[in-house]
């Protein structure tokens, strides 16, 4: 593999601390995810993998380290210059009912982003969610729905949509099939990749399922209480595991 | 072949116009480990509910299902165990889970409360949550989740019951304590006598974990047989894509995953 | 009517008692024309014997029963009013102090536990003292020790809400944190705040009754309160002076509480 240059994002000794027990935490977490790849955060409950996806989307403060977004240090940014930094990095969650206002139609859910950041005027709004809505493979006429009534496969469609919409670098896709049916879950990862083609957004990918990590991720970092165990190429780590936690991660994955 | 544990013959099941299940047959051995795969809506948590006897009150069925192996009509709790997809939704989260094994205990063997307290002990020993004894006073959520489908379990099984009934057990639990909670069911399966029901859309699952699989498709048993005749020889469309959607970790990483094409199905 | 389905027995007695009382108050200026306060006919004549006056009149010869249906449209419209008032104002203290949290959630819920030690009651009494009596006075005053509720159920949903994805979407999409709190999360925390409707009602209509019967009420308008004060210096050559409103009363607090009831009923049984 090449080495790719300008890493959109870089975290350097990141650290993290929850109540006195230090449970969930995160230590020095040092990695990069270049622009357009995938990357794969892997571990256990309660490895700190979902606490390091919501420091990433600063809506966690981080104790120490730095996190760098298309070079600018954002780990300290607030206010205005962060919400204008927002759209450029998105977040798609894992259960999709749960990231929706439970009042909101698929409209108001998709509008959001266009008007938070004057991304079209308001008479387009409709053209611009109709356009989103079909590229994620939903029919426009779902807009007035709210996402109680549509299926998970669905909801996470539209979840993508909203992440998108602002035409992010990186999207934090914290367990996005997770929830879902496994025939379900092989076409939202397909809609993902297809999107990452054709614009080379990068994704940062956090899963507990090896097999879902194989498919989709480039390279991959493995977690344990909080800390990374092992960085590599997603093919090289799962063919010759260097820690023990990996290997019990590839030891749980059940086989055909 | 001696008598079954388990017989249904042409079991429909409809919510009120639509049909959830339709002319559903099988059997299942004692001591067998059956899986029944299906994707949401198939039908195959309202088999595992019919076969509980936990069907909403809405719900209209037809057919028969027997038990031959026992004396009498299956009572739940104390000859059905019943295990469920979010334990903290099973777990009444403002009583101890001593207090809460006991009572199914209680109830279901008749013994005092002191050695119903005991028998809680030894069940939550069964199901592997270290020093049993000192976290009877605990509550649920004191426990993490799988820690808490084990409690579940405990509490399933303390009215003694000769089949276990899980409805996607591990679906909310990452795959390493998924690894833990059906190694714990084989193990229950091998050592007790239990007889296994489990449902789940992960074929890899059901195909380590069963004997016999079961495959769901729009409310029809469209598939049907030992796991291994299943998986090498499948006959409906459903289950051949089933088996395509499968990700092994030795397989050359592909551009795409392989979907399942609903429209050529039928 | 899905509602009306919705609810228990006691919930419909609850609304048809509720109806009753809104049509009388929609309909007195047809039922009593005129003026309830003039003077119609001879002083203090008993109910059920002059066909003109079917409640009787009073000390000065005002109907009672143009009276009784005139207090409805004041009863109801100061105690709706006020706990609309006060719900609203308690959500709005109780989203603020739930959702920005720290010196500010410290210094509102300071400030609310502070406006519950004094009995609702007193700091009407002293609003009005100050302010002098009329409709709006009345509201703002009665509303005045009826938020602190409210603000607390509020907070504690907003608390919960805070935390859920949702939310935390809402932020890395940028919105502002103001339009979060009152735009996401309020509409959210507002069902079990809503429950609390029937309490701030009923407890309205009795402070309204007793201001008014302490002649802290609007001069210009029949209370139920005034015509029992009214009343109160005759209460034993003619009681159904005082008698008729207060049952009116007694029936409407009723009414409310059983309208709480089946509400709370029926939001226990939604999944």
């Amino acid at each position: 593999m090449m080495q790719r240059a300008s890493p959109i994002l870089e975290v350097r000794n990141l650290a993290k601390r929850f109540g006195d027990h230090g449970a969930a935490g995160l230590r020095n977490v040092d990695f990069s995810v270049s622009n357009g790849e995938t990357l794969a955060v892997v571990g256990a409950s309660g490895s700190g993998k979902t606490t390091l996806a919501r420091l990433v989307m600063r809506l966690l403060p981080p104790e120490a380290g730095s996190i760098h977004f298309r070079g600018q240090d954002i780990t300290a940014l607030r206010g205005e210059g962060l919400r204008r930094l927002r759209p450029h990095f998105q977040m798609v969650f894992q259960d999709p009912l749960a990231a929706f206002n439970p009042r909101a139609s698929v409209r108001r859910v998709l509008e959001d982003p266009l008007r938070l950041h004057g991304l079209a005027a308001k008479a387009e709004y409709d053209t611009v969610i109709g356009a989103t809505l079909e590229r994620v493979g939903l029919s426009a006429d779902l807009i007035t729905r709210l996402p109680l009534e549509l299926s998970g496969g669905q909801r996470q469609r539209v979840a993508i949509a909203r992440a998108i919409l602002t035409k992010p670098d990186l999207i934090v896709l914290d367990e996005p099939v997770s929830a879902l049916d496994v025939s379900v879950r092989a076409q939202i990862l397909n809609l993902l990749l297809d999107l990452q083609e054709e614009t080379g957004v990068a994704y940062l990918f956090i899963s507990h399922d090896l097999a879902v990590v194989r498919a989709f991720a480039d390279r991959m970092i493995v977690m344990e209480e909080g800390r990374i165990t092992e960085t590599g190429m997603t093919e090289q780590v799962l063919a010759n595991p260097q820690s023990n936690a990996t290997r019990i991660l590839i030891a749980a994955v059940p086989r055909l | 072949m001696s008598e079954p544990y388990l017989r249904i013959r042409n079991l429909t099941v409809d919510y009120g116009g639509t049909a959830a299940l339709q002319d559903v047959s099988l059997q299942l051995a004692k001591g067998g480990r059956l899986a029944l795969i299906g994707e949401s809506g198939s039908g195959k948590s309202t088999l595992a509910m019919a076969i509980a006897g936990l069907l909403p009150r809405r719900a209209r069925s037809g057919g028969t299902i027997e038990f031959p192996a026992l004396p009498r009509q299956p009572s739940l709790g104390k000859d059905i165990g019943v295990l469920f997809q979010d334990p903290s939704g099973s777990l009444d989260p403002v009583m101890t889970i001593g207090d809460q094994i006991a009572e199914v205990v209680m109830t279901h063997r008749g013994l005092s409360w002191i050695s119903a307290r005991l028998m809680a002990a030894e069940l939550l020993d069964r199901v592997h949550i270290p020093k049993p004894l000192s976290r009877l006073n605990s509550y649920p959520h004191e426990f993490s989740g799988g820690q808490k489908q084990r409690i579940a379990l405990a509490a399933a099984l303390a009215g003694n019951p000769s089949l276990l009934i899980a409805d996607e057990p591990t679906s909310a639990l990452d795959t390493v304590v998924q690894r833990h909670i059906v190694n714990l069911l084989d193990e229950l399966v091998r050592d007790n006598g239990l007889t296994l029901l489990f449902v789940t859309h992960d074929i890899a699952l059901a195909s380590e974990r069963a004997d016999t699989i079961g495959v769901l498709y729009k409310g029809k048993l469209v598939e049907c047989g030992p796991t291994a005749g299943v998986l090498g020889e499948p006959e409906h469309a459903y289950t051949k894509a089933l088996i395509a959607t499968h990700i092994s970790l030795d397989m050359p990483r592909r551009k795409r995953l392989a979907e399942i094409n609903a429209d050529g199905l039928q | 009517m899905i509602f009306w389905r919705q609810m228990n027995f006691e919930g419909r007695a609850g609304l048809i008692l509720l109806a009753i009382l809104v049509l009388m108050a929609l309909l007195a200026p047809l039922l009593a024309p005129g003026d309830p306060l003039a003077i119609t006919g001879e002083p203090m004549l008993r109910p059920f014997t002059s066909g003109t006056h079917m409640l009787g009149t009073d000390r000065l010869g005002r109907d009672v029963l143009a009276g009784l249906l005139h207090g409805t449209r004041t009863t109801l419209l100061v105690a709706f009013s006020s706990a609309a008032v006060a719900l609203i104002a308690g959500s709005i203290v109780g989203t603020l102090a739930g959702f920005l949290g720290g010196i500010a959630d410290t210094v509102l819920m300071r400030i609310t536990e502070a406006f519950q030690t004094v009995p609702g009651f007193l700091l009407a009494l002293a609003s009005i003292s100050v302010t002098g009596p009329s409709v709006a006075t009345l509201i703002f005053a009665i509303s005045l020790g009826n938020w602190t509720q409210a603000a607390r159920v509020t907070r504690a949903e907003v608390l919960s809400l805070r935390e859920r994805d949702f939310v935390a979407a809402a932020r890395t999409l940028g919105m502002r944190p103001l339009e979060i709190a009152f735009r996401e999360i309020l509409p959210n925390a507002f069902g079990p705040t809503a429950s609390l409707a029937a309490i701030s009602v009923a407890a309205a209509i009795l402070i309204e009754a007793a201001l008014s019967f302490l002649g802290f009420g609007d001069p210009n308008r029949v209370t139920w309160g005034s015509m029992i004060a009214e009343g109160r210096a005759v209460l034993r050559a003619a009681p159904y002076l005082s008698i008729v409103p207060g049952l009116a009363l007694v029936i409407t607090v009723l009414g409310i509480h059983l309208i709480g009831r089946g509400l709370s009923r029926t939001e226990r049984l939604q999944p």
